[in-house]
């Protein structure tokens, strides 16, 4: 199987997991980049960003640093196999949170909580709930 | 120091306009010129007080023939037209021969021939009634009528790998052939190199040769200012006063702020575009665009992405500030930047304000007190910057993180 295609899967598996719970968007523009899954909790009003990778945690960690001024809860989400190698520190230093997904539905579970980003900008961060219809005045 | 605009993309004429009490001038690529000769020309035009230059753009002879053809064989448009206007030969041998060959010396259309084209291009072309009467509605457009030359003509140029090699010489003929061809016009040579070919003994001979020219272009390949080492600026700076001090007057045609820096060397301009190519390689050839907007930050001298330098600006809001459209966007606020995003013609603006802020250092600080900004710029950000992805990479090619660029452009300075 490609990197591709196992990327789509782990992206698959997170995406149906979520939707049970709160609204999904995929490949949310941020600036010059996008990010891969966005997901909005009304009863909260919380915004949260994903970014997938199913190799290299180091870059998904990278793209989730930027992703704390966007969203209020910044998360990384690898392969079961590949979710133990991340190191911890850098997500501890950043607050940001780590979720493990396996090959079948339904296999995900957060290994470590986010921590709310202090470095959101409300302005990019109104753009992320207008995604979910939510129009808020900053 | 001057400070000149390498022109890229139609689309920033209304930004250069607005801009234009921010330059001193202007650098025209002559593919562009000759791929739309009328609309270029015009705009040149509309600019009459800053006196422009063309740059010959014939180092790209030296790429494979591949990457100026399209898939059917045929090439690209703009290259085709400027072979066109340059020598009816040139054509032919980009679109026969191997793909993957670039032209040899030896290939080279003959020399007197090349060079009166180039000559005749350059002077030319921007005199619109020679050229192209569809340029009238772009100069009713400015509402100008002036036709105006370049303030010196570029010869043709090659980059070369030693200064024994045939690049080297060819380079230095079409420059002399250029002088001779053009009477009271002022011809300027560009040096085109590595700057890690540039030891004493080579040093001495570019000086030799091309100081004794009254100015001087000079393009090192791929000095990068954010991971040039000491030694190449150090060898870059002497290269520079090599030719300053046989009454050379020196500009570059990538530069950024560490290039601007060797002003104390007797650099008199930099060329840069917006935005973009503060520096390049030789193996780059034109065209590609969709890069990512990026926004500078002055007291790095450097750019970062507008994802990065929202992050840099949470943390520390005092950088979003530094010239007058950074202060009447963001007002203080460093969500602001979010603004940015949406107008790139700010960023633009904003940029061009930040290097005539650069200017304006170099005109009223010493060295010693400039190389202390670098160190103080470097002790309160480098920890925090450092830590952070760079999302410009892919584009830049380099793994720059932090700042430690400052710290060796301090060194290399001292």
């Amino acid at each position: 199987m490609s990197a591709k295609v196992t990327e789509r899967r782990l992206v698959d598996v997170l995406v149906e997991y979520l939707r049970r719970t709160r609204e999904v968007r995929r490949e949310v523009p941020h600036y010059e980049k996008r990010i891969d899954v966005v997901t909005y909790l009304s009863s909260q009003d919380f915004v949260e960003g994903i970014e997938a990778k199913s190799r290299d945690w180091s870059r998904a960690v990278q793209q989730a640093m930027l992703n704390l001024t966007a969203v209020d809860f910044s998360y990384v989400a690898l392969w079961a196999e590949t979710a133990h190698r991340v190191d911890r520190s850098v997500l501890d230093e950043f607050g940001i949170g780590l979720i493990s997904v396996g090959t079948r539905w339904g296999e995900v579970e957060v290994l470590v909580e986010a921590r709310r980003s202090d470095l959101t900008n409300r302005f990019v961060r109104q753009q992320m709930s207008e995604h979910f219809g939510v129009e808020q005045t900053v | 120091m001057k400070i000149h605009l390498r022109f890229g993309m139609h689309k920033d004429i209304e930004v250069i306009h607005q801009a234009q009490d921010l330059l001193d001038g202007l650098v025209i690529p002559a593919h562009i010129l000759a791929h739309q000769t009328a609309s270029t020309a015009a705009f040149v035009c509309s600019l009459p007080n800053h006196a422009y230059v063309i740059d010959p753009m014939t180092w790209i002879l030296q790429s494979p023939r591949e990457r100026h053809r399209r898939e059917d064989g045929s090439l690209r448009p703009s290259v085709g037209k400027w072979c066109d206007v340059i020598h009816a030969g040139l054509r032919s041998k980009l679109t026969t021969g191997s793909k993957t060959a670039a032209l040899a010396v030896s290939d080279l259309p003959n020399l007197q021939e090349f060079c009166e084209g180039n000559l005749k291009f350059q002077t030319e072309s921007v005199n619109l009634g020679h050229v192209d009467p569809r340029a009238k509605k772009y100069l009713d457009r400015y509402g100008t009528t002036l036709a105006t030359p370049p303030r010196c003509v570029l010869a043709p140029y090659y980059q070369f790998g030693a200064v024994s090699d045939e690049w080297y010489k060819v380079s230095l003929d079409a420059a002399t052939v250029t002088r001779a061809l053009a009477g009271e016009m002022e011809v300027a040579p560009v040096v085109m190199c590595a700057a890690s070919l540039l030891d004493s003994g080579s040093i001495d001979q570019i000086a030799n040769d091309f100081g004794a020219f009254k100015r001087c272009f000079l393009w090192i390949d791929s000095l990068n200012q954010g991971i040039a080492t000491v030694e190449e600026i150090k060898r870059v700076r002497a290269l520079v006063g090599a030719l300053a001090k046989k009454g050379c007057a020196v500009e570059t045609l990538y530069g950024g702020f560490m290039m601007m820096l060797m002003k104390f060397d007797g650099m008199s301009a930099v060329s840069h575009g917006i935005l973009y190519t503060q520096d390049k390689a030789g193996e780059q050839v034109p065209g590609g665009g969709g890069v990512p907007e990026r926004y500078y930050i002055p007291r790095f001298h450097d750019f970062r992405s507008l994802s990065q330098t929202n992050l840099i600006l949470k943390k520390h809001p005092e950088l979003a500030t530094g010239t007058p459209t950074a202060d009447a966007v963001m007002a203080g606020d460093p969500d602001r930047i979010f603004v940015f995003a949406s107008q790139p013609e700010l960023l633009r603006r904003h940029f061009l304000e930040a290097r005539r802020g650069e200017c304006e250092i170099l005109a009223t600080k010493s060295v010693p007190q400039i190389i202390a900004g670098l160190k103080d710029a470097h002790t309160k950000y480098h920890a925090s910057v450092s830590r952070l992805p760079n999302p410009d990479a892919p584009v830049t090619g380099g793994d720059q993180r932090g700042l430690d660029y400052l710290l060796t452009w301090a060194t290399a300075f001292s």
